[in-house]
């Protein structure tokens, strides 16, 4: 892909434009099948890139010699020709170069090589794999202010909040001393902040709030979809486009592109809205959930790759039980139709069986919030459909909560791809880069790491039970905080944070915990990471894009040390987590301690389960696991590709 | 299917009210004792069938309900058969595949123009699939179907039917008293030139009428015939009509009548002609008639007769068994019986109502699929064979949209497609699996291979008993096959002037004796005398020895054989004949003629080799004793042709007598065993020669058999 291929189009909220694609036919399909493996080796593309170092650096050392008026000047200029005559592979030297010679002004921070390579891989519309610790936050910059420059508005699409709005503040000076303004998205913002914000040159968000603005311009504009249609809806007054967002798709970069693109994307966005006509019949709730409760595992249901299925005995003693209900009652109740009954039963024992509280959801001031299982955060507005949610409340003992309503619907991989111009980094990309080129025909470019690392892994200890686990967890950490090494311990799951919490408490370890239940502290918690002889306890939350800054007498003692008690559901967080450690060329060293007891075994089947080393095991389960979301993945896009032809006479995509 | 009974995408239609457009109509129907609904697109003539069920939803499509509304209402009176909301989804988007839609407000033009498309991409790729089934259509018959509708209307009924069944009837009595005349030299008068000229002038007419048979009986049930076209078969011209329009007739009796209508009009033609046939004069009148009994009756039964090829009789029997769209459906409950059988899914529904309707569908896309098969490389050949540098590329493009592409997609289904998750590893166990079992049965199984042909007893060089004189046979001393020494008598001929000549030189001799004694004095008469007693003791010493051959001896030691049987006694015979063989055994040798393609095996691979005579079960061991180094056409003895009972074909066009239409080598094989055995023996008996190889996968044997009879099929 040339530079000069960022399209650049009309930046209007009515003219909003996206690239429009057709469903692929069995062709493409298979091609782009046979095509995944087969692109240039890394070694080129990196070769290619470097290429074009030698002239940012020429241009750098001609800047380094202006005087800020003098650079004022330039900028000022650069952006003139940018403007006047698009991106060229000279002004793209330039550009870099002027980024680079700002950063260094403004932040006393110079891009390095790595990162120069990183910003054009982005520049490209690639995904850059560059170690964690690298600077991403830094790197993005460079093709971020370049498009801006050129007027192309840029979207920088991260994981959460907080980094939304750390790197937005963080990388402020040098886009205001280009001329350009920033903005950041955050949850608690009105449509008028959220506007501003869109209306920036260069915009940080995360992928949730924006594709829930995106789905809310979508309704606010109901049936006229295409420019022409928006402008003569406006003329007409049925459209106020002073109440959109955004300004069409131009460019995105993505930020821990894996999790955002992959992860988060196995389950489609929904924007809901409480639905008051149809309040929840707590009675049925809790006749179901009562006669759930009575149906025995194996007898009357069965687990087969984490679904519950009925078996026959169960479905007839569900039919009798209907029958005896429908008598009394009449014949309007859900009872009737044997489709509606078994479903509603199966979410019952979903509810009963497959959720497990401070695992997949916690329960805070009387209310039941769901936990993502990725980024171990909790998910504030999302909830459970057709009725589990109440179903969930109520064996918690909650007020029910009111229905939601389904309003609209995106996946993610559609989301992306109607970008016109789309581009990723992460840390850990090699493990998914055929995915990522079927689904958004990205490729991956390994980006090498400024310094070696010095990380040094002490291998894996394995436990029977978890109290042992935790007992020699603890042990360990006090030790090494006892050396002044500051101390990190991933666990799966909340519940494990919290058992760890209290072996370390009782044998008298001074620590902090970060978990979905305690992350209004996350900052504070972060920032104390790094300190000297300090033990933090955190879920996966502590994975992405948390920046461990060392003390120096940290760093001295050894760095930080991290633990990870468990493995998670891919093997891309657990090497995030390691990378937590040894950032930048510091020293640090990481560990595993894994448990027989771990609930990622139940993956495997049979002997396989039982038979052979427990780090193996543990791995093949993982992998397992991570091809069956790879095959979620899969058929959500498959489905939203079909559903486009299904529902041609509903009129309106998302 | 708990799961699946809400719907993600309900919010994008649950508000919508939608109604039928006002040119669709809705029909009750009968199948298999079930009601169903027949919806009928009077605009376009397009048919489609829904259960009670879905009428239940369609029926309430009246533009002031909401489809959630409808689907309350569905789900309270329906009670167990509850639509899922992805079941009405489904429904609702064949209504509006079918544009019979209306009253969604707006109109999603996107989907309107990649609807277009893929329409009219369809056609192409209809185009391009099958390059030997292009359809062109020509022109809209209606009018004059509608014109001359009321003048066949008189015979679509039970009157038309017992006219039918008479004069077809009656062709029949005719044709079985005049089956020879029909079917000597059939070959000969159908592919003969002028045969040829007519038969391109009878055709077009005959296939005409078949068609105006469909459109008349589309029209009597009700429908309405919009387009007449020809489909190009295999390159051959084959007019159609699209009579879809008859499937909207409740009445199965007369969609049948549709369907079987062609069959009928041709069949009745052929009678006809079968009687003048049998009545005129040979001429062309006759041989006319001839050809109109050929075309209409022959290739009707054989083409639109067949219900495994998509003409006539397949829609005949999709009526009788009440099963429409039976290849579709048949082929979606295979797959159905794949996946919830063999790989044990059970979020998978089929096609049939009951266990014999199952069967049917079963059973029908199997046999289907096999008889494509089969046709498909029959027509390939064909083809290839007669166009040729074209007709290979249309042949290997017929084969791979037969063969390859089902199998690539069938591939695809088991790698990338999503549809197989959670069981594709026993999908792939299967698959595996039974092509490894076919691949080890056919590669590395060993099966008992053996060369079978017909020999004759032959004798190397047989030694002849000839008449050392003429005479009438009085005796035969000897048996067939009795061994003999050199000298023993074999057999008496009866020749009484032969001593009275003996006696009568006797005399001359004593004549001429007494002569040279009487002329002592005369030196040139003793010289005369003499040469004349010399004369005649010459003629003597010959008449004594023929008269010593009447008594036939045996030319030396071995076994007496009669090839043509005893003669019997009293038959005159002339010196000189051949009255039997004496042969030794180890002249005897049984000589075969091998096909050119065993010649190798048998040379270099035997493992044995037993003989059989016809009639006897023992087998006797024997061996490879010559084989000859080029092959030839001449064939050693008349037993082994066709003619004569073997199983070499002659060559008709050869001017020598035994000359064979293949090329052959010739073998030998000891006889030693069967000289031996006590079997009657006679020379140029046939013998049963089995040539035992090492036991050998049929795999390559049928490898071999397929490289060389298509080798052959283009070595012309």
């Amino acid at each position: 892909m040339a530079v000069s291929s960022i399209p650049r189009t009309p930046v209007d909220a009515l003219d909003r434009p996206e690239r429009h694609i057709d469903p692929p036919t069995t062709l493409e399909r298979l091609w782009r099948w046979v095509r995944a493996p087969l692109h240039l080796p890394d070694r080129f593309q990196r070769w290619r890139l470097r290429a074009a170092l030698p002239a940012i650096h020429r241009h750098a050392g001609r800047l380094a010699m202006l005087d800020d008026v003098a650079l004022n000047d330039h900028i000022l200029s650069l952006r003139r020709r940018l403007l006047a005559d698009g991106l060229t592979p000279r002004l793209r030297c330039e550009t870099f170069a002027t980024v680079r010679e700002v950063a260094w002004r403004e932040l006393g921070m110079a891009h390095h090589d790595v990162q120069l390579m990183g910003g054009l891989a982005l520049l490209e519309g690639r995904i850059a794999e560059m170690p964690t610790g690298e600077g991403k936050t830094l790197t993005a910059t460079l093709p971020a202010a370049t498009a801006a420059l050129t007027g192309v508005p840029v979207h920088v699409i991260t994981v959460n909040d907080y980094l939304a709005a750390r790197d937005a503040e963080a990388m402020q000076p040098v886009y205001r001393r280009l001329g350009l303004n920033v903005g950041a998205i955050v949850h608690e913002m009105s449509p008028d902040q959220r506007r501003t914000a869109y209306r920036a040159d260069v915009t940080y968000c995360t992928n949730k709030e924006l594709v829930f603005d995106y789905l809310r311009d979508g309704r606010e504009l109901s049936h006229d979809r295409t420019p022409l249609l928006a402008h003569a809806a406006r003329l007409k007054g049925s459209l106020d486009d002073r109440r959109l967002l955004l300004r069409g798709l131009h460019f995105a970069i993505v930020d821990e592109a894996d999790s955002v693109m992959l992860d988060e994307a196995r389950t489609p966005l929904i924007l809901s809205g409480r639905d008051s006509n149809d309040p929840v019949d707590i009675a049925l709730i809790d006749d179901v959930l009562a006669l759930a409760g009575q149906f025995r595992e194996d007898e009357h249901f069965v687990r087969e790759k984490s679904q519950l299925h009925l078996t026959e005995a169960g479905r007839q003693v569900l039919a009798e039980q209907a029958e005896r209900r429908l008598e009394a009652r009449g014949n309007q109740s859900a009872w009737l139709g044997r489709a509606r009954r078994e479903w509603l039963l199966q979410q019952a024992l979903v509810a009963r069986h497959q959720f497990q509280r401070d695992r997949h959801y916690l329960v805070r001031d009387g209310q039941v919030q769901i936990i993502d299982e990725h980024s171990g955060r909790v998910l504030a507005d999302r909830r459970w459909e057709q009725g589990l949610q109440q179903m969930i409340e109520r064996l918690e003992g909650c007020e029910p909560s009111d229905p939601n309503r389904t309003l609209a619907r995106l996946t993610y991989q559609r989301f992306f791809r109607r970008y016109q111009h789309l581009a990723g980094m992460t840390g850990t990309a090699d493990e998914v880069r055929h995915e990522l080129w079927r689904t958004y025909r990205l490729r991956v470019v390994a980006i090498p790491p400024h310094k070696p690392s010095q990380r040094r892994d002490w291998g894996v200890t394995t436990f029977n039970t978890p109290n042992e686990r935790w007992d020699w967890i603890a042990r360990r950490a006090g030790e090494l905080s006892a050396q002044g090494r500051p101390v990190l311990i991933a666990t799966v799951s909340l519940a494990d944070s919290e058992a760890l919490s209290l072996a370390l408490g009782e044998r008298g370890h001074d620590h902090a915990v970060l978990n979905a239940r305690q992350d209004a502290e996350e900052a504070k918690v972060v920032a104390a990471a790094g300190r000297r002889g300090a033990i933090t306890v955190a879920t996966s939350m502590a994975g992405r894009g948390t920046d461990i800054a060392l003390e120096t007498a940290a760093r001295d003692a050894g760095g930080l040390h991290v633990i990870i008690a468990g493995l998670h559901d891919a093997s891309r967080v657990d090497r995030q987590i390691a990378g937590r450690c040894a950032r930048q060329g510091d020293p640090g060293s990481v560990e595993w301690a894994v448990c027989e007891s771990e609930p990622l075994l139940d993956e495997l089947r049979g002997w396989q389960r039982h038979v052979g080393v427990l780090h193996q095991r543990l791995k093949r389960a993982q992998h397992e696991r991570e091809k069956r979301h790879a095959r979620e993945r899969a058929r959500l896009l498959d489905a939203d590709w079909n559903e486009a032809d299904q529902l041609g006479f509903s009129g309106r995509g998302e | 299917m708990a799961g699946a009974l809400y719907s993600q995408h309900w919010h994008r239609v649950a508000d919508l009210r939608l109604r039928l457009r006002r040119h669709a109509s809705l029909h009750r129907h009968e199948y298999r004792g079930e009601p169903w609904y027949v919806l009928h697109d009077t605009l376009t003539g397009q048919v489609h069938r829904f259960t009670p069920e879905a009428y239940q939803i369609i029926g309430r499509l009246d533009g002031r309900r909401t489809l959630g509304e409808i689907w309350e209402q569905v789900s309270r009176t329906l009670g167990d058969a509850m639509p899922t909301q992805q079941e009405l989804i489904g429904l609702v988007g064949r209504l509006h595949n079918a544009n019979v839609l209306a009253g969604h407000g707006d109109i999603d033009i996107d989907e309107l123009s990649r609807r277009q498309r893929k329409h009219q991409r369809g056609k192409w790729q209809q185009l391009i699939r099958s390059p030997l089934g292009i359809r062109i259509p020509l022109l809209d018959p209606e009018r004059f179907v509608a014109a001359t509708y009321p003048l066949v209307r008189p015979f679509i009924s039970p009157l038309g039917a017992a006219i039918w069944l008479a004069t077809v009837g009656l062709a029949l009595v005719v044709a079985g008293m005049h089956w020879q005349g029909l079917t000597h030299n059939l070959a000969d008068r159908v592919l003969g030139i002028d045969n040829l000229l007519l038969m391109a002038l009878v055709y077009p007419l005959i296939k005409s009428l078949h068609e105006l048979g469909h459109a008349w009986t589309t029209k009597d049930a009700g429908g309405e015939v919009h387009e007449i076209g020809i489909m190009l078969l295999v390159f051959f011209p084959v007019p159609y009509v699209d009579a879809t329009a008859a499937a909207a007739c409740p009445d199965k009796g007369k969609r049948m009548l549709v369907g079987a209508a062609g069959i009928l009009v041709e069949l009745f033609l052929a009678a006809l002609a079968m009687l003048v046939w049998a009545m005129a004069e040979p001429g062309v009148l006759r041989a006319l008639m001839f050809n109109v009994m050929l075309l209409a009756g022959v290739s009707t039964l054989l083409f639109n007769g067949n219900p495994l090829l998509r003409f006539d009789a397949y829609y005949v029997l999709a009526d009788w068994l009440e099963i429409p769209n039976l290849g579709s459906r048949a082929n979606q409950q295979l797959g159905y019986a794949i996946k919830r059988y063999l790989l044990g899914r059970r979020d998978v529904t089929g096609q049939a109502g009951s266990n014999r309707e199952a069967c049917w569908l079963v059973g029908y896309s199997v046999a289907s699929f096999a008889y494509r098969l089969v046709l498909m490389v029959a027509i390939a050949v064909f083809v290839a064979t007669r166009y040729l540098f074209v007709g290979v590329l249309l042949a290997l493009w017929s084969v791979f949209m037969t063969l390859i592409l089902p199998t690539l997609k069938l591939l695809k289904t088991m790698t990338v497609e999503s549809r197989l998750e959670g069981s594709r590893h026993r999908a792939w166990a299967w698959l595996l699996g039974v092509l490894g079992t076919l691949g080890v049965l056919l590669f590395a199984v060993p099966v008992p291979y053996a060369t079978v042909v017909q020999g004759v007893i032959d004798s190397g060089e047989p030694t002849h008993v000839r008449l050392g004189a003429a005479g009438e046979l009085s005796e035969i001393l000897v048996e067939d096959g009795e061994s003999v020494s050199r000298g023993d008598p074999l057999m008496r001929l009866d020749a009484p002037e032969l001593a009275s000549e003996v006696s009568r030189l006797e005399a001359h001799r004593r004549e001429a004796e007494l002569r040279l004694q009487a002329s002592v004095r005369e030196a040139q008469d003793i010289a005369m005398e003499r040469e004349n007693l010399e004369l005649v003791e010459q003629r003597l010493a010959d008449a004594r020895l023929r008269a010593a051959a009447t008594l036939v001896t045996s030319p030396r030691d071995g076994r007496v054989v009669m090839p043509e049987g005893r003669p019997p006694l009293g038959q005159h015979l002339q010196r000189g004949e051949s009255v039997a063989v004496v042969v030794r055994d180890d002249d005897l040798r049984i000589r075969a003629m091998l096909p050119a393609h065993r010649r190798d095996e048998v040379s270099q691979a035997v493992e044995d080799v037993s003989l059989r005579l016809p009639g006897h079960d023992s087998r006797i061991d024997s061996s490879v004793e010559w084989l000859s180094p080029r092959a030839t056409h001449d064939i050693p003895s008349e037993t082994l042709t066709q003619q004569g009972g073997g199983d070499i074909a002659l060559d008709p066009e050869a001017d020598e007598p035994l000359t064979a239409f293949r090329r052959h080598y010739l073998a030998d094989f000891d006889a030693r065993g069967l000289i031996d055995s006590d079997l009657p023996l006679s020379l140029d008996g046939r013998v049963h020669v089995r040539i035992e190889h090492p036991p050998e996968p049929i795999g390559y044997r049928w490898w071999r058999d397929i490289r060389r009879n298509f080798l052959s099929l283009f070595d012309r």
